[in-house]
């Protein structure tokens, strides 16, 4: 039971790694408020499914739909300033997005909500239920970006996050590309929000405040931005590490910000990253292997 | 015919006048120089055209249409490419991708279509078709930011060429390469040349570009003082005049 719950954590997590790093990893635009739009999907999905009825199959792409559009709103700001002023932008987003749920009666104030529970086919989702949904999500998403890493998009995104300039040179609109790359990444986190809320049963803002950003940030950047891989290794290293490190309780906060210290100092590309320590490493045996197997398999052709 | 018209571009930054009413017609198949002094002007009219900057006045003509105030992709997409003076590579993508990116201009256009697989086997044999032009075909799997100055001034070039370009225009493609790395460059431009491309070049180094060029323009502050042929160019008073200062009236 601890394990599941753990590894539903994680799971969420890991789909909000993911989606952040469509925006910061891929086309390079810098957030810093990512959790607003994980709120927003899970504060969408409350209401949606508590005050109108909605039934959870149909809130779960609908919450995403929502954050997505406001995250659309967000990359329109995003073509207006760059850099250091857009990631104060997107704090100061989220920001916003906190107050208005601490605030407004609607959305519980500070009181938070109460979610209903999620019936899928007249079948209320256990904790299984709840993994297995996460899980298919996470797989969902890596199929998509890894259908993204290989198109047009893909190169577009990675044109952009070089040198703008130069992507526009060979006939990139960077605005239209720059506001897709904020919709795909707060529509996923929308999603993961729906998740969270049903799963909790109870929301309030706090869950989704900047600390949460920089979790989910954290993880992308600690397991390798830019890749797949390294945002969901980022989530299970971190969303686990106060757990195993619970036996030194009281330092396990310094542990954890320790590691992001040293991640960003001597791999900055992440630990598994394109040219990181153990990335390179780990490539370098596959292709031992491989290469001894092709050996060995040419030795026995040779032989018969 | 003339592919690319420019008729007295103007672009001012404040008070300073760095494009100031020039003139100019390209011939299709034609090599034309723009050179003049330091902070003559020149990079700034190539931005201008490529759209980088919008005019403050006059027209730019390509192929029978005005294009000033296009966006640079629009301008792109009609078939002008650049490379830069200050190199602008894609510095963590690889070699390959770096021109496999350009070949994609028309993807671009649509969303739905940019989501297609770009390492279709024609496009990718494109890609290493135009690395293999420009001499880079071993370093295809390489980070194009690991690669040195002449090799990504080169990567430049196959990038602009990716589009498929009607015309291709080279800022200072030789500044701060060794004398090696341009005796490499001026053979590639020969075979560009032999392609029959239109190209615009901005360069430094007078041998060169008195070698190199067609035709030439020469700015100073932001206005066309001569314009003729390499030989024409050399003897022109006004032009030796802005690179090396007039001689005082009594020293005469």
């Amino acid at each position: 039971m601890y394990e599941i719950v753990i590894a539903i954590n994680v799971g969420i997590f890991a789909l909000l790694a993911l989606s952040v790093n469509i925006i910061t990893g891929y086309i390079g635009q810098p957030t810093l408020g990512h959790a607003a739009f994980f709120g927003i999907g899970a504060y969408a999905s409350a209401i949606l499914t508590g005050k109108y009825g909605v039934p959870f199959l149909l809130s779960l792409p609908l919450s995403g739909v929502i954050a997505g559009f406001i995250g659309a709103l967000l990359g329109l700001a995003s073509l207006r300033v760059r850099d250091d002023f857009l990631a104060i932008t997107t704090i100061g987003t989220n920001f916003v997005v906190i107050a208005i749920f601490q605030y407004i009666p609607f959305f519980g104030a500070s009181l938070g909500l109460a979610v209903p529970p999620a019936y899928i086919f007249g079948m209320k989702i256990t904790y299984l239920g709840y993994l297995f949904l996460i899980i298919s999500l996470i797989v969902l998403t890596v199929l998509f970006l890894r259908k993204l890493e290989r198109s047009w998009f893909g190169l577009a995104m990675g044109g952009i996050r070089n040198n703008e300039v130069a992507a526009e040179s060979i006939g990139v609109d960077i605005k239209k590309y720059k506001v897709i790359a904020f919709v795909l990444g707060t529509t996923i986190a929308g999603i993961a929000g729906c998740v969270y809320a049903h799963y909790m049963t109870f929301i309030s803002s706090v869950d989704f405040a900047f600390v949460t950003s920089i979790t989910i940030l954290s993880m992308a950047m600690v397991g390798g931005s830019g890749t797949i891989r390294g945002p969901i290794i980022g989530a299970i290293i971190l969303g686990l590490a106060p757990e195993v490190l619970r036996f030194i309780m009281n330092y396990r906060m310094l542990i954890y910000g320790a590691l992001l210290v040293f991640t960003m100092r001597f791999q900055p590309e992440g630990l598994l990253g394109e040219r990181s320590f153990l990335w390179t490493n780990i490539t370098k045996l596959f292709k031992k292997i491989r290469s001894k197997k092709e050996m060995e398999s040419g030795i026995e052709d040779g032989n018969s | 015919m003339a592919i690319l018209k420019v008729e007295n571009l103007k672009k001012f930054f404040g008070g300073v006048k760095a494009v100031n009413g020039v003139s100019v017609e390209v011939e299709k198949g034609e090599v034309l120089g723009v050179i003049g002094p330091n902070g003559a002007g020149k990079t700034t009219f190539f931005n201008v055209i490529s759209g980088v900057y919008n005019p403050d006045g006059g027209k730019i003509i390509f192929l029978d249409k005005e294009i000033q105030g296009l966006t640079p992709f629009q301008i792109a997409r009609l078939g002008i490419a650049r490379t830069f003076q200050i190199v602008k590579p894609f510095g963590d993508m690889t070699v390959l991708d770096n021109v496999i990116s350009a070949i994609g201009i028309n993807r671009y256009k649509s969303i739905w279509g940019s989501f297609k697989n770009s390492r279709v086997s024609e496009t990718v044999s494109k890609a290493k078709k135009l690395l293999k032009m420009v001499e880079l075909e071993e370093y295809e799997k390489e980070k194009a930011g690991a690669l040195s100055l002449g090799y990504i001034k080169r990567l430049e070039i196959a990038r602009a060429l990716g589009i498929n370009p009607k015309i291709i225009m080279l800022d200072e493609p030789c500044a701060g390469l060794s004398h090696d790395a341009v005796k490499d460059f001026i053979q590639l431009f020969k075979k560009l040349k032999i392609e029959g491309l239109t190209i615009m070049m901005v360069e430094h180094n007078m041998p060169i570009a008195m070698a190199l060029c067609d035709r030439m323009i020469v700015l100073d502050y932001g206005e066309k003082i001569a314009e003729g042929k390499p030989k024409e160019i050399q003897g022109n008073e006004k032009v030796i005049e802005a690179y090396l200062g007039k001689e005082e009236e009594e020293d005469a």
